[in-house]
């Protein structure tokens, strides 16, 4: 699903646990590879999936990610 | 401001002229890193949308800060003060590189909503989604 008048609402959760991770709106799909900031550190998107089925001009997705080496 | 509200869940099926509503009511300011926004187990009559950086999100834990989320563009914050009147249930301060919101008094939002039911139809019924979202976050980053 990408869509240019989609509005992404994104669950980010970082991998090995133990962070409260982030929940961000965006106007571009992401997908792995791609980098996100939040908790002033840049984490790298591994994996994504649809965490609820969109509804209207919203996409409701899970992006898991890791933090991106120096 | 039209394009933050736009990218916001609960105002995404209103109208142009809605949408003008709803900026009359809101106020933007602009928070330096780690700057309290509200606290847990106070009173508030502000609910808080992000526009650029993010919110911190924590709650006191046997004298400790846990962070729960952060919530960053387009997310809501001390919305459950409009729908509940209670006392907040966590509290907020910006992120790191700081943030700028938009804050809205629970008092305008009401009135707006009783003024035009239909504005308070899709907001409260978003509002149960957004809700949904964030459970749905917080137990994947608890499994």
């Amino acid at each position: 699903m990408s869509d240019e008048n989609i509005t992404y609402k994104i669950s980010y959760v970082v991998e090995g646990g133990g962070h409260p991770g982030a929940i961000i709106n965006s106007d571009e799909y992401p997908t792995p590879g791609d980098m996100v900031t939040f908790d002033g550190n840049n984490y790298v998107i591994t994996d994504v999936q649809e965490l609820m089925p969109p509804l209207g001009d919203f996409g409701f997705l899970h992006a898991s990610c890791k933090i991106a080496a120096d | 401001m039209k394009h933050l509200l736009e990218n916001v869940h609960i105002f995404s099926k209103l109208s142009d002229e809605e949408l003008d509503l709803v900026i009359g009511i809101c106020r933007p300011e602009t928070k330096e890193p780690g700057a309290q926004i509200v606290l847990q187990n106070t009173t508030g009559k502000d609910m808080f949308i992000v526009d650029e950086g993010s919110i911190e999100v924590y709650v006191e834990v046997d004298g400790v800060d846990k962070t729960i989320v952060f919530l960053g563009h387009g997310q809501l914050f001390g919305e459950m003060t409009l729908l509940d009147q209670g006392h907040r249930s966590a509290s907020g301060r910006a992120g790191k590189g700081g943030c700028s919101l938009v804050r809205m008094d629970n008092d305008d939002f009401k009135a707006l909503c009783e003024d035009n039911p239909k504005i308070g139809y899709s907001v409260m019924k978003h509002f149960a989604m957004d809700m949904a979202f964030k459970l749905r976050h917080m137990n994947l980053t608890s499994a």
